[in-house]
């Protein structure tokens, strides 16, 4: 199977991940819940992951690194913490259900999209600039689409939330590993990614970055502070009750030693490349519509197309049953299709992993030529 | 034997003040606290060789690390030490 469908979860991983959970398996039990072995490597792996991601993206302190189940999991959290009944929030037009569901089941919360063209960063600004008025409460940003690849800018929108005085949350799941993304420059309340894409960790994990006070999504064991029936009020504890995924985490913090052994910059690069060879070819291929930059510097390994006269899950289908796994559909994000004029159609997808080749890309230019 | 326990809020808290230590070249075991010595219920504890104390406790300040409580064992008994 040729696999372009890493914006979904990227499923070539590296080995030391697979080890690291079967090793996790056999040898780990619970950080913190004891004083033998198999508590104390659990909680050894914990911190040593945590580590790693807030030197990655430039927290201040491995506890202000949350386990997660994933990224869904994380925007909840930020998003319960910061958007109340009658809340104002802004969103870009890019955002996932992922956001936009959590936002839809508080009552009465007004949501400004700030919407803009594919691929234009300064009038995605300006949105964020006339739509970040003075009583808005929260602003929540994509970085990366997971429709489309666009880059939204991420910098200029969190200069923008500071100068305001109000709260960010950013939505890195298509960045993260990818683009750099700095917890401190930004001073973004709240940054959330899954782990088990662009970071190359397994299935069931995510993270939370926080730099805000925070409100727990769920009560339990944190093995501190038991005799009190409050959740702890500091972090991790406060946000990670009950036991931790470490056959996860194990296999998490092999995926960040691997993206920064070989460093977001590169993996980008690769994936950048890997797409520009594929749109320019597609536009060569009558009746292919492709949704890509000509030099791709606003976009990343994210591709979306359309083929003329053909439904987009027959597309993804006859791809499929030519040994190619892409994604058709709307991605679960239908704002972005609005935002793009493609909800009546929705698109056909390709996303690159560090494990893709250019080989595979004219495989994939080969079958499409014949549908 | 005479030893000091450094009282930390949390396992992640105690990990982070074992890695400031380490820098300096002391090594501190982090384990579960006696129950008996905080109302707080489960908690975490470094445990240090008492002539590494002050250079401990100077290090941990500089990074910002403050321990709960402190602790001197000594003939089989938990002595908490007076705050500074």
């Amino acid at each position: 199977m040729i696999y372009f469908d890493s914006a979904a979860t990227t499923f070539q991983k590296p080995a030391a991940v697979r080890d690291a959970m079967a090793r996790a398996m056999a040898t780990m039990s619970s950080p913190g819940r004891g004083n033998y072995p198999a508590a104390q490597t659990a909680a050894e792996t914990a911190f040593e992951c945590r580590s790693e991601l807030a030197e990655l993206f430039h927290a201040e302190s491995p506890e202000q690194v949350v386990f997660t189940s994933n990224a869904t999991h994380g925007l909840n959290i930020a998003i319960k913490t910061l958007v109340k009944p009658g809340s104002h929030v802004v969103i870009s037009g890019y955002e996932h259900n992922a956001v936009t569901r959590p936002l839809s089941a508080i009552p009465n919360v007004r949501v400004t999209v700030a919407a803009s063209p594919l691929f234009r960063q300064e009038e995605a600004l300006s949105a964020f600039e006339r739509a970040i008025s003075p009583d808005v409460d929260t602003v929540i940003c994509n970085h990366v689409s997971n429709v489309f690849g666009c880059v939204l800018p991420l910098e200029g929108i969190a200069a923008l939330c500071a100068s305001r005085g109000v709260p960010l949350i950013v939505d890195a799941s298509q960045s993260a590993g990818v683009l750099p993304i700095d917890l401190l420059a930004l001073q973004a309340a709240f940054i959330v990614m899954p782990g088990h894409k662009g970071l190359y960790g397994p299935q069931g994990t995510g993270v939370l970055l926080c730099n805000h006070s925070v409100t727990p999504l769920m009560e339990g064991g944190t093995g501190s502070l038991s005799v009190q029936q409050e959740m702890p009020d500091f972090l991790p504890d406060r946000l990670e009750a009950g036991t931790h995924n470490m056959p996860g985490i194990a296999g998490l913090l092999e995926g960040v030693r691997f993206v920064r052994s070989r460093s977001p910059e590169v993996i980008c690069q690769h994936e950048r490349e890997l797409a520009q060879a594929a749109a320019v070819a597609m536009r060569h291929i009558p009746g292919i519509r492709v949704f890509a930059e000509p030099d791709l510097r606003n976009q990343v390994g994210v591709l979306s197309f359309l083929v003329a006269n053909q439904d987009v899950e027959a597309v993804g289908e006859a791809l499929a049953n030519g040994g190619i796994a892409v994604r058709a559909g709307f991605h679960c994000a239908p704002l972005a299709h609005q935002t793009a004029g493609t909800l009546q159609s929705g698109t056909v997808r390709l996303s690159f992993s560090a494990f893709n080749s250019k080989q595979e890309i004219s495989r994939f230019l080969q079958l499409l030529r014949t549908i | 034997m005479e030893y000091y326990l450094i009282i930390a809020r949390s396992i992640t808290y105690a990990q982070r003040m074992s890695r400031v230590l380490e820098r300096i070249g002391i090594r501190a075991q982090i384990f579960r606290a006696p129950v008996g010595l905080t109302d707080r219920g489960c908690s975490y504890a470094l445990r240090l060789r008492t002539e590494h104390l002050a250079s401990a406790l100077r290090a941990l300040h500089e990074a910002g690390l403050n321990p709960i409580q402190v602790f001197l064992f000594q003939q089989g008994d938990y002595h908490e030490l007076e705050p500074r």
